[in-house]
């Protein structure tokens, strides 16, 4: 038994030992890439993880970053923040990185993104919607547009579509659905839209017909789910079930509905916001999509893709400038003015980018129907 | 110094090689960030481990709801120290103090209720309740709501500005408290409070007979080991610095369910390896981390068929058990001053020679329709043997679990030296004169013979839980009070030899004696043995008996005993009652009771049909 | 007063597919005294059972039900020997534990080899809803309804008049006896997982009807709720998991319209911890106490 301690503590002293050894000169430019890539929310950690390396791999083609190639090393945070946490020390420490792409889920990006602010390394997420996630951090910066900002656009919506009574339905239990609720009843009071019944649910419940059937008896024109597919897929079923005939409308998490439902049909009655479309029409999309079809053999339906791609855009310019010292790169992202696959990407004061909302809707196939570009 | 004393000094520098080792890699740099994490997350999961198994293992009461108190502590602690505006060196103690107590506070809340139950039923509130503070605390603004508390100060950044040197002061934290919590748990383990929290886990029915406050240790052991686990919150809170209250959830529980499993339900060292293999290897192993629970639950699956113990069983690691033996020895080569062994307190009856010691009047209880025992008058004078005796379902155990406060009496009264103990609890009864054995013996198996006596003295001791933790001079001299004790008493049954033997490896015939034995460590003055000639052949029989007039003579007891051996019974009962369908039908001494007809007609049987084999026993079927 | 009646149907609804899944926890306790923990994690093997046969093998419909049941069944019996069987004269907290294992393994399992993104149930019923004395009444929750009431009175009748159902009875109540009486312990014991776990499997398509939507935790939530009803109605009693089904769908409903949907979970959990604190035996229960 003795034996057993004294080893796991040679063992120890090894592993730390390890890390004497020096991190090789650079020769590549090292960045750390963190994301969801197991578990139920994969798809969308593998969509920016997608679109990162496509961009790294055009770059790298093109002669990389001043002769430099730049290379991504990803690590899973599994959706747990102490894993990315772990995820963030590692790359930083262990393996030298000099900037990091991610997280992908919210509730992870807000705990690494305290450690970078700390240090003031630069940090790019591609798919966190919330708003604290840059608040008082210099060094951290998103590519996606925020949920009060698709929130407010979806009710710009819904009062250009003349509908005057809504309704919403949300998750009380997820951090995403509330702040998309809450930004979404403001605005309709700014636009005068009556809110004829609000209901929530629990997070991970699957039964919604008590909710739907109040709000069916309120008898709106339309109703707001800040959900993600999978669940919102269950709401326009028990819906349909109810026989409760009503438009929904969305925002950015309901991209992947169409992976959940097996009756396709029902998709034709809800409208969201995006990030991205596949319809778009702006050069940068169009070759976009080109590209990652050849090179995944599939179409990037899942808008982070986009913003994962131009998230590496955005980094990668950045490093053009010459030095790789973190606070030269933090000025030199601020400065950014492109044009990103998902739309012109410049940034405001609080570290956010201004850019418009895809609206999109689907056709009784699944397949995506672009309906219109909303500008701020 | 001798070996044994060499090998305590070995290990307690081994233990401050180990931390000051890894501290001054951490504050170096050479151990980073990463390994540093995860090295506090180790501490966090080794106190999370011993703490679940101070209930699960030691209690033996399988909680699933433990990661709620982990949140509970973690969520105050992280509040305290975000609205306090005093330095942090001074409002983390504070906080993680606080995060404790919370835990502990909810602990004796759910514990009131649900320690009621048992089993299955107690598993299944326990998760119930788990899962209640974590909806609970989800839908409070003061925790953050489902967005979660966040920007909370941490260690690892807030005591230097130099995060290597903060490093090592989390580390320190951690470590340290790591280490007196776990020592904490092992040393209360081996004090008098430790050995009643594990007979009620052997047996929770014989720990109550013993004299054992059955209630009250589930209690103490439910709250503590919540206490534990909200200081181990608290100290998570602040080594990632964001809190969600879905981290917090089953599958957490689960976790370090699969930990005190896998290490052995009872040993804490076993706790201590599984939590540093369960938290590294995952990390180590980050390409397969799909397949962790896989693998976890297949372990644990087999672990139950094939090792229940789990890995260590209840066994301890010798740097922890040569602390027993060390502590002796330091005191002897430092000549600490040691109080005089101090002799558990016998309580002195007053009672005079012949006088009535017990008496019921009117005693029955019925169960719904069904009347168990009705208008039952028993007398014990004073170091009388009396038999109680009667076909099977004639409610003799009835009345034995009656006198002992098992079952509520619907009917009637019962006297113990005077004083009515109607509606007492069974402890208490102990307490206060009667003890008993069990037709189905009833040992606490797991723990040796010495200690199994040693649980009967429990109630005649004094030193605090306090005094066990840190091992003071009260506890020395009362724990070598009562180790004397216990040996003599083992001496007058001939079991001296045996004492450090575990109880179930005993032969049937000295289970019995010991059973008898413990129940006369509890100094009562009405012994209750029921049937404690049960699968004996003559000649033990023969010895049982001249046991029971010696425990008579010289332990100065009124004996009660249930029996079906007519030898025995005939042999040294003074008076006899005889019970049928739940009343006494006749009483007397023997001889009255041997031609009683309406005894012979319901029970013994008439003289011409059992002929005595010759030598052999005259035993009645029933 | 519509709107309660509506609210009344959702709770029936679901309290139907409460009371499936309770029906197995409940045979399987009265029998071997083990709360099987796994059983609802028999719900998910049924949903992904159903997912596989259709999208990968294009079965008809009535066939793939078939299917899903016998592979229900099949689980059910060989987790029983494997896992339960060994343990039946175990300390309890072992058997625990390793129900709660099995259940684990079943998860995680499913999730390494279809991944937790969720996936589609593939069995659709698109039929519009009807009318009903002024109430619209939705097609799969009245069939589910309809369904449910008629699998528990076949099981009542199956228990009380065949032999088999006599052998369980028998065992419930004292299986030493029982296999003094020439009961052949094992097979009934088996065959009361194995009803158990027709019926989970049953649940599983009416589940799947309702919420088409199937990940490696779908049983879990539904599981753990279903044991409550089995404990609030009285574990061991048939009747009884059929009545704390419905009570506990109903309460549920009621909460998520009236209420607020944040306290239905914490009004579940409530409920069973006001059960097992005031009468433990459930309320169609009796009390046993511990032989001293």
């Amino acid at each position: 038994m003795k034996k057993r301690v004294y080893v796991s503590l040679v063992l120890a002293l090894i592993l730390g030992l390890g890390t004497l050894v020096p991190a090789l000169a650079q020769e590549t430019i090292k960045v750390g890439g963190i994301g969801v890539l197991s578990g139920p929310y994969a798809v969308y950690g593998q969509a920016v993880q997608k679109g990162v390396d496509l961009y790294v791999e055009q770059l790298n083609a093109a002669g990389g970053v001043n002769g430099k190639m730049v290379e991504v090393l990803w690590e899973d945070d599994q959706a747990d923040a102490t894993t990315g946490i772990n995820a963030y020390n590692k790359l930083v420490d262990n393996d030298g990185v000099v900037a990091i792409i991610g997280p992908v889920l919210t509730g992870v990006t807000k705990a690494v993104a305290e450690y970078a602010a700390d240090v003031g390394i630069p940090m790019i997420t591609a798919s966190a919607t919330a708003y604290e996630i840059t608040t008082d951090r210099p060094s951290v910066f998103r590519t996606c547009f925020l949920d009060p900002f698709q929130a407010v656009q979806m009710a710009r919506f819904a009062a250009d579509e003349g509908i005057k009574k809504v309704a919403v339905l949300y998750d009380n239990g997820d951090d995403y659905s509330t702040g998309l609720y809450n930004a979404f009843v403001a605005e309709c009071q700014v636009l005068g839209l009556e809110v004829v019944a609000t209901e929530s649910a629990a997070f991970a419940d699957v039964d919604f017909k008590s909710q739907l059937t109040n709000i069916q008896s309120a008898a709106p024109e339309a109703v707001f789910l800040p959900y993600y597919g999978a669940p919102a897929a269950l709401i326009l079923t028990q819906a349909n079930e109810l026989g409760f005939e009503t438009k929904f409308l969305g925002a950015d998490g309901i991209a992947d509905i169409v992976d959940s439902i097996s009756n396709k049909a029902l998709l034709t009655s809800i409208t969201y916001s995006d990030h991205f479309s596949t319809q778009a029409d702006s050069k940068q999309a169009v070759d976009f999509v080109a590209a990652y079809k050849a090179k995944y053999n599939e179409d990037p339906t899942v808008s982070f893709s986009a913003t994962g791609y131009d998230a590496a855009l955005v980094l990668c310019d950045a490093f053009k400038q010459g030095s790789l010292e973190y606070a030269d790169v933090v000025a030199a992202i601020k400065a950014t003015n492109v044009e990103g696959v998902s739309g012109k990407i410049t940034f405001d004061d609080h570290n956010d980018p201004i850019k418009s909302a895809f609206i999109l809707t689907f056709d009784a196939e699944g397949n995506k129907v672009f309906v219109k570009l909303q500008n701020p | 110094m001798n070996k044994k004393a060499k090998a305590y000094v070995l290990n307690i520098l081994a233990l401050l090689i180990l931390f000051f080792s890894l501290s001054i890699l951490i504050s170096s740099g050479v151990i980073n960030n990463y390994f540093s994490g995860i090295l506090v997350t180790i501490g966090i999961a080794v106190i999370m481990a011993a703490s679940l198994n101070l209930t699960t293992g030691l209690l033996g009461q399988l909680a699933l709801g433990h990661a709620g108190f982990m949140s509970v502590g973690a969520y105050v602690a992280a509040i305290i120290t975000k609205s306090l505006s005093m330095d942090f060196s001074l409002s983390l103690p504070l906080a993680l103090l606080a995060g404790g107590l919370a835990a502990a506070l909810c602990g004796l809340l759910i514990g009131i209720p649900a320690l009621r139950l048992k089993g299955d039923y107690l598993a299944i509130i326990t998760l119930g309740f788990g899962e209640i503070i974590r909806v609970v605390i989800e839908n409070m603004s003061i925790t953050g709501g489902p967005g979660g508390l966040s920007r909370i100060t941490r260690m690892s950044r807030a005591f230097s500005p130099e995060v290597k040197a903060s490093s090592a002061v989390q580390y320190a934290i951690v470590f340290w408290i790591m280490v007196v919590i776990i020592t904490s748990i092992f040393t209360l383990g081996r004090s008098r409070h430790g050995r009643a929290i594990i007979s009620i886990r052997e047996n929770e029915v014989a720990a109550e007979a013993t004299g054992i406050p059955t209630t009250y240790y589930k209690l103490f052991a439910f709250t503590l080991a919540a206490f534990f686990a909200g200081i181990a919150g608290g100290l998570y809170a602040h080594q990632t610095g964001l809190l969600t209250a879905k981290t917090f959830g089953f599958s957490k529980s689960i976790e370090y369910l699969v930990m005190v499993v896998l290490g052995g339900m009872g040993s804490i060292t076993g706790s201590i390896i599984s939590a540093v293999v369960l938290v590294s290897l995952p990390e180590v192993l980050r390409g397969f981390s799909e397949w962790r629970l896989v693998i976890y639950s297949t372990l644990l699956i087999v672990m139950m068929l094939f090792r229940p113990k789990g890995l260590m069983g209840t066994r301890e690691f010798s740097l922890l058990t040569a602390w027993d033996t060390a502590d002796r020895h330091i005191k002897k080569v430092f000549k600490l001053e040691q109080r005089p062994t101090k002799m558990p307190f016998v309580p002195r009856y007053d009672v005079w020679e012949n006088s009535l010691v017990l008496e019921t009047k009117a005693l029955g209880i019925s169960f719904g329709g069904l009347k168990a025992a009705e208008d039952i008058d028993i007398r014990l004078m004073n170091n009388e043997i009396v038999g109680l005796i009667g076909p099977n379902g004639a409610g003799k155990t009835t009345v034995f679990n009656l006198l002992t406060g098992v079952y509520l009496p619907t009917q009637g009264d019962i006297i113990l030296l005077g004083k009515s103990i109607l509606g007492k609890q069974t402890h208490k009864i102990t307490q206060d004169g009667i003890a008993r054995t069990f037709q189905n013996i009833r040992l606490f198996k797991s723990m040796t013979v010495l200690e199994n006596i040693k649980v009967a003295f429990h109630t005649r001791m004094q030193y605090s839980a306090l005094s066990g933790i840190v091992r003071d001079s009260h506890y020395a001299s009362e724990e070598r009070g009562i180790d004397l004790r216990a040996r003599e008493l083992l001496k007058v049954f001939n079991m001296e030899d045996v004492a450090d033997a575990k109880a179930d490896g005993l032969p049937y015939g000295q289970q019995r004696k010991l059973e008898i034995c413990r129940a006369l460590a509890c100094n009562p003055k009405v012994l209750l043995l029921d049937e404690p000639a049960a699968g004996m052949n003559p000649i033990e029989t023969q010895e049982l008996m001249q046991t029971i007039k010696t425990i008579r003579t010289r332990f100065s007891v009124a004996i009660l005993l249930i029996e079906h051996d007519m030898r025995l019974v005939m042999g040294i009962c003074e008076r006899i009652y005889v019970l049928n369908y739940g009343r006494v039908i006749a009483q007397g001494n023997p001889e009255s009771i041997r031609n009683n007809p309406e005894v012979v007609a319901a029970y013994l049987g008439t003289p011409d049909k059992v002929a005595p084999a010759p030598g052999g026993a005259e035993h009645v079927e029933s | 007063m519509v709107l309660f009646l509506n609210q009344l149907i959702n709770g029936l609804h679901v309290g139907s597919i409460y009371a499936l899944i309770a029906l197995g926890y409940t045979m399987v306790y009265g029998i071997v005294k083990l709360i099987n923990f796994a059983h609802g994690d028999i719900l998910m093997v049924g949903a992904y059972t159903a997912v596989v046969l259709v999208t990968m093998l294009d079965l008809p419909i009535p066939l793939v039900i078939v299917l899903v049941i016998l592979i229900c069944v099949l689980f059910g019996v060989l987790i029983e020997r494997v896992a339960y069987k060994p343990l039946r004269s175990s300390p309890r907290i072992s058997s625990l534990i390793t129900a709660i294992g099995v259940s684990m393994l079943l998860q995680n399992s499913a999730q390494l080899i279809f991944s937790p993104t969720p996936k589609p149930y593939p069995i659709v019923l698109n039929v519009p809803p009807f009318k009903l004395a002024g109430l619209q009444m939705g097609f799969t929750t009245t069939l589910t309804i309809l369904i449910s009431i008629f699998l528990m009175i076949i099981l009542q009748v199956f228990i009380a008049k065949t032999k088999l159902g006599k052998s369980m009875r028998a065992v419930s109540e004292d299986m030493e006896a029982s296999k003094l009486m020439g009961v052949n312990v094992n097979n009934t014991i088996t065959m009361t997982f194995a009803i158990g776990c027709a019926l989970a499997g049953i649940g599983s398509v009416l589940y799947g009807l309702a919420y088409p939507s199937v990940s490696p935790s779908l049983g879990a939530l539904p599981g753990l709720k279903a044991f409550i009803a089995a404990v609030l109605g009285g574990i061991g009693i048939i009747p009884g998991a059929m009545l704390g089904g419905f009570i506990m769908g109903i309460a549920e409903s009621m909460t998520k319209a009236y209420i607020s949907s944040q306290l239905s979970d914490a009004v579940v959990y409530g409920i069973l911890i006001i059960v097992l604190l005031f009468k433990p035996s459930g309320l169609l229960g009796k009390r046993t106490r511990e032989k001293v």
